[in-house]
């Protein structure tokens, strides 16, 4: 699996969310990424990628979007 | 920083009761199936007790005492104090703690008095308690941390409904020279007060009829202005940014070594997030034991919760050291260092509703 097919199927499996939808997950807009929902999708990436957050990350991934830009930030390359 | 000691201070013993009831997270009708597995494993809770309507702290608490005094053998004509912590009283007038006071049929040389507070409650209330009796003005105090906190919740409030319990607990404090000092650490953030925030029902907004209605806000969450409501996120940014800080502070200026540390009790409020702060201070997992899986989140009574129903066996046969850190409503957070010795600690007692 590409690590873009691996980040997909995290905000798919966790916010129940098909993949022509994904471009617009946006924390709290989308009906279950709550702050719960946040915890699981933190705890998914973290897991799968092998990383742990630092505070200011887990609270500025407030998007599918910024999230790659965020595991970027990791080493991790979404692609 | 706001630091404090406390000599000549000895806790003797610590209780707990909840609810009989069990409210089991898989069967709450607001999540679906798949919805609610990640729930549980992100919380770490399974089940809370809960109160029914009818049954407040006062009721969970009051167990909580008798059986603290029966097992501490203590005549409750010597309870010189009486303090409650908790988010809401019975009544808007008199005190709780008075209330208390005449069930509990204590002497009227008793002072009594609340504390409103929620998941710092113990911390705090453990600085007031023994505030009391370190100038042995105040030869034994009785404080009682709990909250009936799911009667003050929305029930289709899907951040707060898995995470919250109830439960009373009850910590004897008894003036003795020999008592090693107590250390603790307290702050507070006034200006995020509306991260956990019930709006209507205190004097600002008296409640009108349309606070009793149910409104989705623009984050998706149900709920009524007279319900206490979280923004969990800004709470979890929060915790993570002032507890593991509480922590470090209070072991430099008192000068605690880590590996002289028995156990680390944190106020229990999501595994993920205590995680984030065990894994901060590099605290090994065996130090750090958690209630959260069938009892969730009981405000203050989580620190006394989670020494009876965790690590009850060794705090009544061993001498154990013990850094106890909170956080939450207020927003404001505390830690406490403190060394026990044989305490009476009883098992976890249940409330039957009447």
């Amino acid at each position: 699996m590409t690590t873009l097919e691996k980040y997909n199927a995290i905000f798919c499996n966790v916010l129940q969310l098909n993949e022509a939808d994904l471009s617009n997950a946006v924390f709290k807009q989308t009906p279950l990424w709550n702050s719960i929902g946040h915890m699981s999708l933190l705890s998914a990436l973290e897991d799968e990628f092998d990383i742990l957050l630092e505070p200011m990350d887990m609270m500025a991934l407030q998007s599918y979007q910024q999230g790659k830009v965020i595991l970027s930030k990791y080493g991790i390359i979404i692609a | 920083m706001a630091f404090a000691f406390l000599n000549n201070v000895a806790i003797r013993g610590i209780s707990a009761c909840v609810p009989r009831h069990i409210e089991e997270n898989a069967s709450l009708p607001i999540f679906s199936p798949d919805e609610i597995e990640r729930v549980i494993a992100q919380t770490g809770i399974e089940r809370k007790h809960t109160v029914e309507q009818g049954t407040t702290v006062v009721d969970l608490c009051a167990h909580a005492f008798e059986q603290l005094l029966h097992e501490l053998q203590w005549d409750r004509m010597s309870i010189d104090a009486l303090i409650l912590v908790s988010s809401a009283g019975d009544y808007i007038t008199p005190p709780s703690s008075n209330v208390l006071h005449g069930i509990l049929n204590l002497p009227e040389t008793c002072l009594c008095f609340d504390i409103r507070q929620g998941c710092p409650g113990w911390i705090i209330g453990l600085e007031v308690a023994g505030s009391l009796v370190t100038t042995h003005n105040f030869r034994r105090v009785i404080l009682l941390c709990g909250d009936s906190a799911t009667l003050m919740k929305s029930p289709l409030d899907k951040e707060s409904r898995p995470l919250f319990g109830d439960a009373g607990t009850a910590t004897a404090l008894e003036y003795d020279t020999e008592a090693s000092p107590i250390e603790l650490e307290h702050g507070s953030r006034g200006k995020e007060y509306h991260t956990i925030f019930a709006k209507a029902g205190g004097l600002r907004y008296p409640t009108t009829p349309s606070d009793l209605e149910f409104r989705t806000d623009d984050d998706n969450m149900t709920y009524r202005a007279i319900d206490s409501h979280m923004k969990g996120m800004d709470v979890f940014s929060f915790a993570l940014a002032t507890a593991p800080k509480s922590v470090q502070s209070l072991m430099n200026q008192f000068h605690i070594g880590m590996d002289t540390i028995d156990y680390f009790i944190f106020h229990q409020a999501n595994q993920y997030l205590n995680e984030k702060i065990r894994k901060k201070l590099k605290i090994d997992s065996s130090k750090v034991p958690y209630s959260l899986r069938n009892f969730g989140n009981t405000g203050s009574a989580t620190i006394p919760l989670t020494i009876v129903s965790q690590c009850r066996e060794r705090y009544s046969t061993d001498t154990i050291n013990t850094i106890a850190c909170a956080f939450g409503v207020g927003l404001a957070w505390g830690s406490a260092h403190f060394i026990t010795h044989h305490i009476v600690c009883p098992e976890v007692i249940f409330y039957d509703s009447l």
